[in-house]
């Protein structure tokens, strides 16, 4: 059952990557996490084109941590596809990026999002927010059609 | 006898004949020069060879002559020897064709008088035959020189009337050219002003689209610096973190307290960046303008910092009802920014005393800020509000520097002015204006 808890992370910075799973891992969340490194390559592993051709599409992430900045298709408009296709148009997605700028922040919940999150400098604050992010969005939140 | 009695009475009465015909004679005589006196003209009467027989009292007054020195003379002394020739020409003429007429039609005669000055003259002649046979000339001469000064005037006259004409006709002209001329002119200007406007315009579209170009540039900017200048901030304090904390003991004290630097650096710059990208966004954002209650807003502040510090004996005094027509979010951040100072640059004090009011200065509402802190050397006040300047150390007091220069931002952008008095160890007190 935890298995089925996938955690789609589209991130291009390979430190933030990193950092993530190891913030991640020292929170004791072994989830499989996924990682796309655009927001093209995102897209596809969510519908099932590209390099994720066949995947079984049913199959969704139990959260999506997006980050803003990325090559190709950008977070926000990674964000409007999900929410235009009936397939993911519920999915949970957190948005994990550096900026704290509040046209980033407003655009981001216009565009759908469920939560906002500014990736914070300090280590230990960020591995605290992956953890309460983990807590909520893993195992306190529930989704529908999913039991 | 008889005969002679009879020649006697013819005699008689031829005698008496005789004597009424001289009577009568005489009569007329007198008649004629009685007539002639009275002529409003000179009146010159000659025989056929031009010598003077009679004249007038008019005569002797226009020539000046009396008339025993005219009588007897030829009629020449009347006029100017140098028409002496010509005139005993035209006389000879006349006594061959004598004619009632006006001599010298259509010309200019003239008189010459005794003492040999001219005058001007009209003359006109009446021949004169005698039942004796006997040839005389009547001229008839008036003195025209009064005609003539009036001729001469009226000619001066119409000439300086047509010379006035021509002059107000060239004034005129001139206006009508000038007139020309500014209707021109003013086109002209009319021309050269539509063509400065649209080169205005021009250059404000051009200049609005460059400053939009940099707006953007900002706004680009401030998103890469956002976005970008923090991720390698996390690598070095994540990293080092991990490094830390998965293989503590293969470092010394030394190594660690290195690896503690390393961090603190880069979340100290993490909070740079943070404040700088604030900075940047009070220059950008949009001002809304409403009555705001600095009053509230202040004590809602003063609570806050005691609340972070409760051990400490902070005391406020904030002016009752101090409301201001101002963006209620850029005067919090003012506001937080003055007292923050206020309460951070005392805390070495035993009792601290913050006040905040309202001063009048010159008719004009001054607020201010006071506190009994540490103050600052007055000598380096201009470095007060510049982005990044410190007066004070990081170990003695923590900060960025970029406080008062926000706060300098917000009040500008009010249109208001902030400056600053300050004594080492007395205290600090801002001033600052509102003009919205």
């Amino acid at each position: 059952m935890v298995k089925e808890r996938i955690i789609l992370l589209v991130e291009d910075n390979p430190d933030d990557e990193l950092l993530t799973l190891l913030a991640f891992k020292e929170n004791e969340i072994g989830n499989e996490v996924v990682i796309t490194r655009d927001g093209a390559e995102a897209l596809d592993y969510l519908f099932g084109t590209g390099k994720f051709q066949g995947r079984d599409v049913s199959v969704l992430p139990q959260v999506v941590l997006l980050d803003l900045k990325l090559p190709k298709v950008d977070g926000l408009e990674v964000l409007k596809q999900i929410r235009q296709n009936d397939l993911t148009k519920l999915l949970p997605v957190v948005v994990l990026t550096s900026s704290k700028e509040e046209t980033d922040i407003v655009k981001s919940y216009e565009s759908g999002a469920n939560s906002y999150i500014q990736k914070p400098v300090d280590f230990e604050q960020f591995s605290e927010a992956i953890k309460q992010l983990g807590l909520y969005w893993l195992l306190l939140n529930e989704l529908p059609g999913r039991k | 006898m008889d005969q002679i009695i009879s020649n006697t009475a013819d005699f008689e009465t031829s005698e008496a004949m005789l004597e009424k015909e001289l009577a009568e004679h005489k009569k007329s005589e007198s008649k004629f020069k009685g007539l002639l006196e009275s002529a409003p003209d000179s009146m010159v009467i000659t025989n056929g060879e031009g010598v003077i027989l009679m004249v007038n009292a008019q005569t002797e007054r226009i020539f000046r002559y009396h008339r025993s020195e005219m009588i007897g003379k030829k009629v020449e002394i009347l006029i100017p020897r140098r028409f002496h020739d010509k005139h005993t020409h035209h006389r000879h003429d006349y006594v061959e064709n004598p004619k009632v007429r006006a001599m010298g039609a259509g010309m200019v005669l003239y008189g010459r008088r005794s003492d040999g000055s001219e005058f001007p003259v009209e003359v006109s002649l009446s021949p004169l035959k005698l039942d004796d046979g006997e040839f005389m000339v009547i001229s008839a001469i008036r003195d025209t020189s009064r005609q003539k000064e009036i001729e001469d005037e009226i000619k001066k006259i119409n000439e300086n009337l047509e010379l006035l004409i021509q002059e107000r006709t060239k004034d005129l002209e001139d206006a009508l050219m000038k007139e020309k001329e500014t209707r021109l002119e003013n086109a002209k200007l009319n021309e050269e002003l539509q063509h400065a406007n649209a080169e205005l315009e021009q250059r404000v579209a051009k200049r609005t689209l460059e400053l939009e170009a940099i707006n953007k540039e900002l706004e680009a900017f401030s998103y890469s610096v956002s976005h970008d200048l923090r991720a390698p901030l996390r690598s070095i304090d994540g990293f080092s973190n991990k490094l830390l904390k998965d293989y503590s003991s293969g470092f010394d004290d030394q190594a660690k307290d290195y690896f503690n630097r390393i961090m603190n650096a880069s979340r100290k710059m993490g909070i740079l960046i943070d404040d700088l990208l604030k900075l940047a966004r009070l220059s950008r954002v949009e001002m809304r303008i409403e009555k705001v209650n600095l009053t509230e807003i202040a004590w809602g502040i003063a609570s806050e910092l005691k609340e972070s510090n409760p051990e400490r004996n902070v005391e406020f005094q904030i002016m009752e009802d101090m409301v201001a027509t101002a963006d209620r979010n850029l005067i919090q951040i003012a506001l937080q920014n003055l007292l923050g100072n206020a309460w951070k640059y005392s805390k070495n004090k035993a009792f601290t005393l913050i006040e905040f009011g309202i001063i009048k200065n010159a008719g004009e509402e001054v607020y201010f800020i006071k506190d009994n802190g540490v103050g600052f050397d007055m000598r380096y006040v201009d470095k007060l509000f510049g982005a990044f300047q410190r007066l004070h150390s990081v170990t003695e007091f923590e900060g960025t520097g970029i406080g008062l220069a926000t706060v300098q931002r917000i009040i500008r952008r009010h249109h208001g002015n902030i400056w600053a008095e300050s004594e080492v160890d007395a205290g600090t007190t801002f001033y600052f204006t509102i003009n919205d």
